[in-house]
């Protein structure tokens, strides 16, 4: 009966996510050629575009976007290529993917706001010189943060998606067996450096194909890391394109949604031009290995990937207790290297302010990982059903439908979905909210759990069948009972990716949810670094407990089986 | 409290006061409908002062009128518009998800502009004959656009700006005198990038201050020669962005990021509406006390800002008790309170009871707030259409 | 409990992989099937346990007790399976590995009693809470095969179960095998490489190569 069923879930996936993006698509469109019934605009033109052709500072706002997006992109894909390549396989490589889950849960506004309280004039490093030799007195007026080229911005996101990618990387790593692959180089008298770019980079890049797309399309659209790291006059085109979406002219709205499918445009070209890219670098590779040479220069890999490494891993540490030296502090001025006086003011008041958030927050979360998990299990099982019927099948088409939340700006159909849902009655009901959320839960939940799952060995499955003649007792407690780590993972991780949803809150909820991240935003608006600092850690401590809990069930799950204990996800 | 020097309000306001003496009755029955109703306040949410505030003013209508107030705190207004927009674009003309707003100056114009608000209503709102409208006529022209009714005045608001006398000697007494100020003290003076609301507002600050003739500014912007009249405002920002924050090649967001980098010493001058913010902020432990407040000789924008109903709330009843509550007297001087909020009054004590004029008399004096004296003249907001030009020809010339 | 493979051949692409096949076993006997690599071995068990891919085409039949099991899903067939990995549920310990095996409308003291008396049958007694990643090759080998036995199969597989214990295990294992097998009186089919794995006078069956 259930396996009768099993070929729904892969549709029910699509349509899970696929109406909402292309509903949202349509809809924000329209406005941009010209069709605003609302605001009796209702003839369909392309004024829109003209006007944001010569809106100031459209053109610069463009080319920031491609320069930070890119650019950051292309900085965290060489960071982490440098990195695996100096210290994959080796044992601090094990420790580092411990520390990768709750590096990937800290929030992003949180992440550059720590940031910026680290690198400003009168941050953290200048205090400590400042207190160390009496210089300068007062704040330099320095451009170390905010610079109108978009550097630090750029910066900012190549540091939070390094994790990601190298995440991805360690998912994939196994299957390409790189030790076997460096010996068989080494044999063959060439260095690692040059075994890794031709001979195993190739594979890993295919892997890793997807994840780095939705990497750069991430840095492309992304805002409320722009808002804080980035220029502001002009920004970049997605914070551009949010500003006038909320412009008190409400007819720039028009020429806003213009903006938002422009950005869609330009993500949808630089992915297909990364894509198209791709044989000539791969020939180049290639030709690489042809010429036979075994270069003698010592790349310094391990040196370079340190500085990466030490730097990145400073600045997480480092923005991390900035936010919990403010989320205590009374007064702090420069240059106190401590909070001169401390005080628990605002964490004393927190309770009574977090409460509903915070229960909204983790019914939501839950709601949304759980079922994200049932569907995402549901397709990978209906996958193995169709691996029986067809050898060799992968899922490649499912992969990029499961990746296309990920590589459409949200700006680009959040509106258009808010009016959709206006007409439809459904705004402000939360379990729209908990679909909304599904829409980005499911690709990372997809993500986590699908290698272990692949890889789950299902002569298992046969073996439980022929021994209990119970379809259901063997899925449960012979598969899914083995597989209480990757599930509990895929879990937080679905958990955590529905805590940090904003935009999708906001807009969804027609503002009738409050979670702590929406909180945490609205407080990003005002003044106030101690209560920014305090929903800041509440929410990256959120994803945290989760990841602890998923962790510490299966170890006490699994603590009397021996095989079970090494940490596989 | 403050008194306004503007001749015209008296004529004005004779003009719309409206007829309020509708009776009780249906004041009752407004009261008897929103019993058990759920207000969604859309107010900015940036501040846990605010948002505190708020908090009380829920625990208050609930105990008093049964009416349950959930503040949706928004990072901008804007995003709450553009909700009401897509209500109003799917045809839901009832049922909206916002029940009250909180705004003023464009964005009211524009809600007004495109039929998104409920009302007139405020006339019918038993606290509304106690607003000032005659000394304080902010509250009946929204940045010279007419209110007509259509939202209930919830605070007063003045430009002022906000000096850390730790650092600074003497205060800038007009914007020629802060080019000097910037001169002695480079790289620490900046004013948020337009069209962030305090941005535009130093930009229309500096063009009352520098302008040869200020009339063309209070008639809409196309009947004026706008590159004669702005020319020596940009001639002024050409002198003093060199000699500003980062060279004047980047901006601070908003007044918040300008407190905080005041805090941090990044700065010696930051801005605010609210000429209690620095008092406010130096009780909670948000600012030193060494900053003060200080305005220039030619006095500063002032303006009103105001709660509205969108048009497609399913709870107007409700919505105009909270209202109604916000500006009674017990709230307004709650807000008024330099250790609550700190947020000027709407009313005209004279038109209160002894006892409450009390609750303003009691109220605490905060260490950087200035006399009514010192606040000096209001000067009146121009013609709404200059700020959509003023902050195009800004970007145009500094953000490109 | 006799079992008959009538005529059976598969094809992958209208390519067969061996000439028909066609056996009778009685119960106790063991058949053994050999033949070169690729010859199609593996899949023919697959086809009797019924986990064959259905891109293969099967012609033939496959009869247990005479009743054909082609449209009997797995978890039906009561066709126990043996795999060269011992392929013990690593979640679960010893007695949660039997138990897991045994049919239902048992109570607790009787799944109890069974279990113990299998595990003192093959030299483990109290074995039951030990975790299985523990137990040496030949341990587990042995615990595998009372699982499979414990769910009471109406015929064995074994897919080169001998092939991956060393020299020494390998005769006193796979003789206890056959001693159970022969002792429970079911028929049992097993693929090997190794000429010695077959019993004495058992059945040989060889998968010779199709030449279609």
């Amino acid at each position: 009966m259930i396996t009768r069923l099993l070929p729904w879930f892969p549709r029910l996936l699509l349509l899970a996510f696929l109406t909402p993006v292309l509903v949202g698509l349509a809809g924000t469109w329209l406005p941009a050629f010209g069709w605003f019934p609302a605001l009796g605009q209702r003839s369909f033109s392309l004024a829109p575009w003209v006007e944001l052709l010569h809106y100031p500072g459209a053109g610069t706002a463009l080319r920031l976007s491609l320069l930070t997006g890119l650019g950051s992109s292309l900085l965290a894909l060489g960071a982490t290529l440098l990195i695996l390549m100096a210290f994959y396989p080796s044992r601090g490589f094990r420790r580092l993917e411990k520390l990768l889950a709750p590096i990937l849960s800290v929030p992003h506004a949180a992440f550059a706001i720590g940031i910026g309280f680290l690198v400003a004039p009168s941050g953290w490093l200048v205090r400590w010189l400042a207190v160390m030799t009496g210089w300068p007195e007062y704040p330099p007026n320095w451009m170390t943060f905010k610079d109108p080229y978009g550097l630090s911005l750029m910066l900012v996101l190549a540091l939070k998606e390094i994790p990601f990618l190298l995440f991805m990387a360690l998912a994939s790593l196994p299957a390409l067996k790189v030790e076997k692959t460096l010996w068989l180089g080494a044999s063959l008298g060439y260095r690692p450096g040059k075994v890794w770019l031709t001979l195993i980079w190739p594979v890993l890049y295919s892997r890793l194909r997807l994840p780095f797309y939705a990497v750069v399309a991430f840095g492309l659209s992304v805002v409320d890391i722009a808002l804080i790291a980035g220029p502001t006059a002009p920004p970049t085109l997605a914070v551009m394109a949010t500003r006038l979406f909320n412009d008190p002219d409400l007819l720039l709205r028009l020429p806003g949604a213009a903006a938002a499918t422009t950005l869609l445009l330009v993500t949808v070209l630089t992915l297909a031009i990364l894509y198209y890219l791709e044989r000539p670098l791969r020939w180049l590779c290639l030709h690489l290995l042809g010429n036979g040479k075994r270069p003698r220069l010592r790349l310094g890999l391990r040196l370079w990937a340190s500085l990466v490494l030490i730097p990145g891993t400073f600045f997480y540490l480092g923005s991390l207790l900035v936010l919990i030296l403010w989320s205590f502090a009374g007064q702090w001025r420069f240059p106190g290297l401590w909070p001169d006086p401390f005080s628990a003011r605002t964490w004393v008041s927190a309770p009574e302010r977090l409460l509903d958030p915070l229960w909204l927050t983790l019914s939501t979360g839950l709601s949304a990982a759980v079922i994200a998990l049932v569907l995402v299990i549901g397709a990978l099982e209906n996958e193995v059903r169709l691996q029986q019927l067809k050898p060799g099948f992968t899922a490649q088409r499912l992969l990029w439908v499961v990746y296309l939340p990920l590589l459409v700006p949200q700006i680009a159909f959040l509106f258009g979905f808010q009016v959709s849902l206006a007409w439809l009655e459904l705004g402000g009901r939360w379990w729209v909210l908990v679909w909304s959320h599904l829409v980005f839960v499911l690709p990372y939940t997809f993500l986590t759990l699908s290698g272990p799952y692949r890889a789950y060995d299902e002569r298992y499955t046969w073996v439980g069948l022929s021994l209990s003649s119970h379809r259901l007792a063997t899925f449960w407690r012979i598969k899914l009972g083995q597989l209480w780590r990757p599930l509990g993972y895929t879990l937080a991780t679905g958990f955590a990716v529905s805590v940090a949803q904003y935009l999708p809150t906001l807009f969804i909820g027609s503002g009738r949810f409050a979670t702590i991240t929406t909180e945490a935003v609205s407080l990003a608006s005002g003044s106030n670094r101690r209560s920014m600092a305090v929903y800041a850690l509440v929410q990256q401590v959120l994803p945290l407990i989760g990841f602890a809990l998923a962790l510490s069930l299966a170890a006490w799950r699994y603590r009397h089986h021996r095989a079970l204990q090494q940490s596989q996800t | 409290m403050i008194r306004h020097r503007w001749a015209l309000a008296a004529t004005l306001t004779a003009t719309l006061a409206t007829g309020t003496a509708l009776a009780d009755t249906s004041w009752t029955e407004t009261l008897e409908q929103a019993r058990g109703q759920t207000v969604y306040f859309h107010a900015w949410g940036g501040s846990e002062v605010i948002n505190d505030y708020l908090r009380w003013a829920a625990e208050r209508v609930e105990d008093e009128f049964e009416v349950t107030l959930e503040h949706v705190k928004v990072a901008e207004i804007g995003t709450t518009i553009s909700q009401i927009l897509s209500e109003k674009t799917a045809g839901r003309d009832t049922g909206g998800a916002a029940d009250l707003v909180w705004i003023n100056g464009e964005n009211f114009a524009s809600m007004k502009e495109n039929d998104l608000l409920f009302g007139p209503f405020t006339q019918n709102l038993p606290h509304y004959d106690l607003v000032d409208t005659e000394n304080k006529p902010t509250t009946l022209y929204d940045f010279t656009t007419p209110v007509d009714n259509l939202e209930a005045p919830w605070g007063m608001a003045q430009l002022v700006f906000m000096a850390d006398m730790k650092r600074v000697d003497e205060t800038p007494r007009s914007m020629l005198d802060l080019l000097d100020f910037a001169r002695d003290n480079p790289g620490r003076v900046t004013y948020p990038a337009p069209p962030a609301f305090h941005g535009t507002t130093f930009l229309k600050q500096a063009l009352l201050e520098l302008a040869a003739d200020r009339e063309p500014l209070y008639s809409p912007v196309d009947d004026a020669d706008f590159d004669t009249v702005t020319e020596p405002l940009w001639a002024y920002l050409d002198l003093l962005h060199p000699l500003m924050w980062r060279n004047g090649e980047t901006f601070t967001s908003g007044a918040p990021e300008m407190t905080q980098l005041l805090n941090d010493g990044e700065i010696v001058l930051s801005l605010s509406f609210n000429p209690n913010d620095a008092s406010n902020a130096i009780a909670n432990g948000e600012l030193p006390d060494t900053i003060r407040t200080y305005v220039h000789d030619a006095g500063s924008i002032g303006n009103t800002h105001f709660v509205g109903i969108p048009y497609n709330s399913d709870n107007t009843a409700a919505a105009q008790v909270v209202a109604n509550f916000l500006m009674s007297p017990e709230a307004q001087a709650h807000k008024a309170n330099t250790t609550v909020w700190g947020d000027p009054t709407v009313l005209s004590l004279d038109k209160l009871s002894d006892s409450e004029r009390a609750l303003f008399e009691q109220l605490p004096e905060g260490v950087a707030t200035l006399s009514v004296d010192e606040l000096g003249a209001v000067l009146r907001e121009p013609d709404a259409s200059w700020v959509p030009a003023l902050e195009r020809a800004w970007q145009q010339r500094y953000a490109r | 409990m006799a079992f008959d493979i009538k005529q059976l051949s598969l094809a992958l692409h209208h390519r067969p992989l061996f000439q028909p096949v066609t056996v009778h076993l009685e119960p106790g006997e063991i058949g053994t099937i050999m033949g070169p690599s690729g010859s199609g071995k593996s899949t023919l068990l697959a086809a009797i346990s019924g986990t064959l891919p259905p891109v293969f085409e099967l012609s033939g039949d496959i009869l247990l007790n005479g009743q054909s099991l082609l449209s009997v899903p797995i978890e039906h067939r009561q066709v126990g399976i043996l795999f060269q990995d011992d392929l013990l549920f690593p979640h679960l310990n010893v007695y949660q590995n039997l138990v897991f095996a045994l049919p239902g409308g048992l109570n607790r003291e009787q799944k109890r009693d069974r279990i113990a008396s299998a595990l003192a049958s093959a030299g483990l007694a109290d074995f039951e809470r030990r975790d299985v990643a523990t137990l040496s090759g030949g341990q587990r080998a042995r615990i595998s095969l009372l699982r499979t036995l414990l769910a009471e199969p109406r015929l064995i597989l074994l897919d080169e179960p001998f092939s991956k214990l060393d020299q020494h295990l390998r005769g006193q294992f796979r003789d206890w095998v056959f001693t159970r097998i022969v002792e429970l009186g079911i028929p049992a089919l097993m693929v090997t490489h190794d000429p010695a794995d077959r019993p004495e006078q058992g059945l040989l069956i060889t998968l010779e190569t199709s030449h279609a």
